[in-house]
């Protein structure tokens, strides 16, 4: 059993909460509550963490196999350990597990409990997200200085005026992150199958969001091609900004980028949870 | 002595080794470095002989010991001391000889694949106990007619109701034509109707193939439908073990006897104080109930008749539940004293 | 030995018989697993294309072996879902909820009933592609008749090694009951860290791979065989492991056995 359906049964959902009158109490408790269950479930959380550490351990040695002496769009062989560690990072701090929980929800027929709450799920999800970082960040914050360390990471890019611009790009990312899986998790109402879905949008992800590269090792094309989706905003940017390989303009322009990005996401979803929640009573749970 | 046939249990023992820890930070930390542990005895120094062909309930409150007996037996735990012998086989050395005659079914757990259509799981089973096809064709048609199975084998497991799984559980477990059958609380949570239709299949069972069954169980009627002997156990030790009818006679203090008075006031109450010093009764209303050993009924019946307006009146015999609640106060009794 | 062989043998049809009759009811899962395995190898390529823009070989690997590595370890990953997880994730839960009675009353091994009662079609077609993609980057790197029977004889060792390794970690769950955890992490890592060939890696990770995690050595080596780079010292250290790691499992096992039989609860 994952930890993140035992919350749904356990959830606070008692009381009354008004639109927006005793949300900070609902999030109070919530986050508690969802700490409390990370926390039992700490052996799980040390799994998919020990899992996620895995990525750049491999990663690494690739890119710096590949690299030798040389440099490849940019990045020398101690840069890319920087690349991939902060990487890693930037993935921990906007992952969440939407997508996989809105297709056990509808498959296992737990939406319609989530439904029955007072609450919009959304806050759920929120304190899920944020318990899990918090409890997650007493192992990955030690594993990567391990990483940088092992693997000779050249850290002489990272300044203090780039890591004070990498938290609200990152902060953003994560949000936009959030949004937009809240949304293609919503697609699970659609097609009950939505493995094949998912699929696609983590290929996607994988490929044009920077998490297997840096996006300057990929031919021009591509590069332009991924710049206009969403994907390198919710990884690559933050990553780049921390690095310094994006500066002054290029950081307020990414920034004003996420921005919009979320804000067009968010416009979207009430049409498509409507739709969603709508088409949810007329299949069942 | 049955020789090499049926069940012969001697002396048999089986205690627990159980982590134990006090409530507590500190206790919970000497527990990591070092944990204390208690012996639990959950079987202790049991012995019994069973028939082939017997149908044998065993009785007794949870954590009695009845699931560790069948483990046992199965073979799906060595004893801590004592012996063991199923038709000439130690149960715990599991040789495939051994466990190709016995089928164990228990009513909290399932052996079918869950998301598999229930005819697969019986198909696995054919090809685990070597099951020819002219035999696996006979025995699924008997079964399917005996339990009533319709196309049930044809849906996975996950979408049957809990009656239908046990039914397909019994087949499944059934096919391969089991000497012995261990039953472990096999209707558990089951309707009445369902109930019954299990009883009565074991029974048809039991007389058509003359396996032996052992069977565990809470609901007194699966014991007084289907076993003819008993084995009440409290504790880990055996505290009767003989026929149903005997049971009660030893340990039903006698019968009840409940009379209708026509008018009841406190001159009444008073002669019936005097009367019946020496029995326990009770009085609700104009009804009286007067608890009477055994051969005393007669007399008993004749002092109300003489002395009371009597409207109606009957004498009946204690149920098996109250009965076997006497063996085990007699037992806590007799322990304690 | 040789009735329980054939018994054995017996078993094992009935349990392909109960899963190719099944495999028409899972079509949809079948196209759908089909679709998620042709995207990630698709991502996989082209990654690979990305680093071979850049570079023409990797540590002695072309563009072609890595495609044959791709197709390797998509098919290993193919008969590792279709047979060795499930079967892994349900003993798990068996022991924990106690229904593995029901398994050690059957007069069969129950090591081997446990790892063939439980199958999931859709490895078909991982296992399908995989050797697919075999074929298509053995066209352009070549190979020959004995490469292709080394190639076959290393595979079984890794399909066995790797088999016998994970069932070496779900035994534990006899002490540690909830192990599910180390499944995910062996899958995960396999993966990940399967896609590459041993050369790219340090040292400590090498042997990392090789020993402590034996993912990688599982991969490269039939992708070195069909390419006729495999040496005559790999293949007995590969021998040597599927000796090592099926011992291993089966003592083990059998500790589990007796220590669930004698039981402490």
């Amino acid at each position: 059993m994952t930890p993140w359906l035992a919350d749904d049964r356990r959830s606070v959902s008692d009381r009354k909460y008004g639109r927006w009158r005793g949300l900070p109490t609902y999030y109070r408790a919530q986050l508690e509550m969802s700490l409390g269950i990370y926390l039992a479930y700490r052996a799980q959380v040390v799994g998919w963490l020990a899992g996620s550490l895995i990525q750049p351990l491999v990663l690494i040695p690739a890119w710096q196999t590949t690299t030798g002496d040389g440099q490849i769009g940019g990045y020398s062989q101690g840069l890319f350990v920087t690349y991939f560690v902060v990487e890693t990072l930037v993935t921990f701090l906007t992952l969440n597990f939407v997508v996989i929980e809105f297709g056990a929800r509808v498959q296992h027929g737990y939406f319609s409990q989530v439904l029955l709450r007072p609450v919009h799920p959304i806050h759920h999800d929120i304190c899920t997200v944020v318990a899990y970082r918090i409890v997650g960040a007493v192992v990955m914050v030690p594993s990567l200085l391990l990483l940088t360390v092992v693997f000779g990471a050249d850290t002489s890019a990272l300044s203090m005026s780039g890591l004070v611009a990498f938290l609200p790009a990152v902060l953003l990312a994560s949000l936009m992150r959030f949004v937009l899986e809240w949304m293609v998790g919503c697609l699970a109402f659609w097609f009950v199958r939505t493995s094949a879905l998912n699929a696609a949008y983590y290929s996607m992800m994988l490929l044009l969001s920077g998490s297997l590269m840096p996006l300057s090792v990929l031919p021009q094309w591509a590069q332009s091609g991924a710049a206009a989706t969403p994907f390198p905003w919710m990884v690559a940017f933050p990553v780049e900004v921390a690095m310094g390989t994006r500066t002054g303009a290029q950081v307020w322009m990414g920034l004003g980028w996420q921005v919009v990005w979320t804000c067009v996401i968010v416009l979207l979803l009430p049409l498509v949870w409507k739709h969603a929640a709508r088409r949810h009573s007329a299949v069942g749970g | 002595m049955i020789g090499r046939e049926g069940i012969v249990v001697d002396g048999m023992s089986k205690t627990y080794r159980v982590p134990v820890r006090d409530a507590g930070l500190s206790a919970a930390f000497r527990s990591v470095v070092r944990r204390a542990k208690r012996t639990v005895s959950a079987v202790d120094n049991v012995s019994f002989t069973i028939s082939p062909g017997e149908v044998v309930g065993f009785i007794g409150p949870n954590g009695a010991g009845k699931t560790t007996t069948l483990k046992l037996l199965t073979g799906l735990l060595e004893p801590s001391a004592g012996t063991a012998r199923v038709n000439g086989h130690i149960p715990w050395r599991r040789s495939p000889e051994y466990l190709g005659t016995l089928a164990l079914i228990a009513g909290q757990r399932s052996q079918l694949q869950w998301d598999l259509p229930v005819v697969d799981s019986f198909a696995l089973n054919k090809a685990i106990y070597r099951i020819g096809d002219g035999d696996f064709a006979t025995r699924v048609r008997e079964l399917t007619e005996l339990l009533d199975l319709g196309d049930l084998m044809n849906r996975p497991s996950r979408n049957l109701s809990l009656g239908e799984r046990m039914k397909c559980e019994f087949a499944a477990s059934l096919l391969h034509a089991p000497q012995l059958l261990f039953l472990d609380e096999p209707t558990i949570g089951l309707d009445l109707e369902t109930q019954r239709r299990i009883r009565e299949f074991v029974v048809e069972f039991n007389s058509r193939q003359g396996s032996t069954v052992m069977l565990t169980s809470h609901y007194m009627a699966d014991v007084e439908a289907m076993c003819k002997r008993v084995i009440l156990i409290h504790q880990g030790r055996i505290l009767f073990d003989g026929q149903l009818r005997e049971l009660t006679s030893r340990f039903a203090a006698g019968k009840s006897v409940r009379a209708e008075l026509g008018r009841v006031d406190a001159d009444r109450e008073g002669e019936l104080r005097r009367l019946f010093a020496e029995h326990e009764y009770h009085l609700v209303g104009n009804q009286v109930q007067i608890s009477v050993p055994a051969g005393l009924v007669a007399a008993v019946t004749n002092r109300l008749l003489t002395n009371f307006d009597v409207v109606d009146l009957t004498v009946t015999e204690p149920d098996l539940e109250s009965v076997i609640e006497a063996a085990f106060a007699h037992s806590e009794s007799r322990s304690n004293g | 030995m040789i009735t329980s062989m054939r018994h054995g043998a017996g078993l094992i049809r009935a349990v392909l018989g109960i899963g190719i009759a099944n495999l028409l009811a899972y079509r949809a899962d079948l196209v759908l697993s089909g679709v998620q395995i042709a995207l990630r190898l698709v991502v996989q390529i082209v990654t690979i294309a990305i680093i071979f823009n850049h570079t023409s070989v990797l540590n002695g690997w072309t563009a072609g072996q890595m495609v044959v590595l791709l197709g390797v370890h998509a098919t290993l990953e193919g008969w590792l879902e279709l047979l060795v997880l499930p079967s892994l994730y349900d003993l798990v839960d068996a022991v924990r909820e106690g229904s593995f009675d029901f398994v050690l009353i059957k007069p069969i091994d129950a090591q081997l009933l446990t790892i063939i009662q439980r199958f999931n079609p859709a490895g078909l077609s991982t296992l399908a592609s995989g050797l697919l993609v075999v074929v298509v980057g053995v066209t352009t790197v070549g190979t020959s008749a004995s490469a292709v029977g080394w190639f076959i004889l290393t595979l079984v060792f890794s399909a066995v090694i790797l088999s016998s390794f994970v069932m070496l970690l779900c035994t534990t769950c006899f002490w540690f009951v909830n192990v599910t955890n180390f499944i995910d992490v062996f899958a995960m890592s396999f993966s990940e860290a399967g896609k590459w060939p041993l050369a790219i890696y340090p040292r400590w990770l090498k042997w990392g791979l090789t020993v402590v995690l034996p993912v990688g050595f599982a991969v490269t080596v039939p992708s070195q065989a069909i390419t006729a780079r495999a040496d005559g010292e790999t293949i007995a250290f590969a021998f040597a492991l599927v000796i090592a790691t099926v011992v291993a499992s089966r003592l083990l096992w059998r500790r589990a056995i007796r220590s669930y039989t004698s039981a402490s609860s």
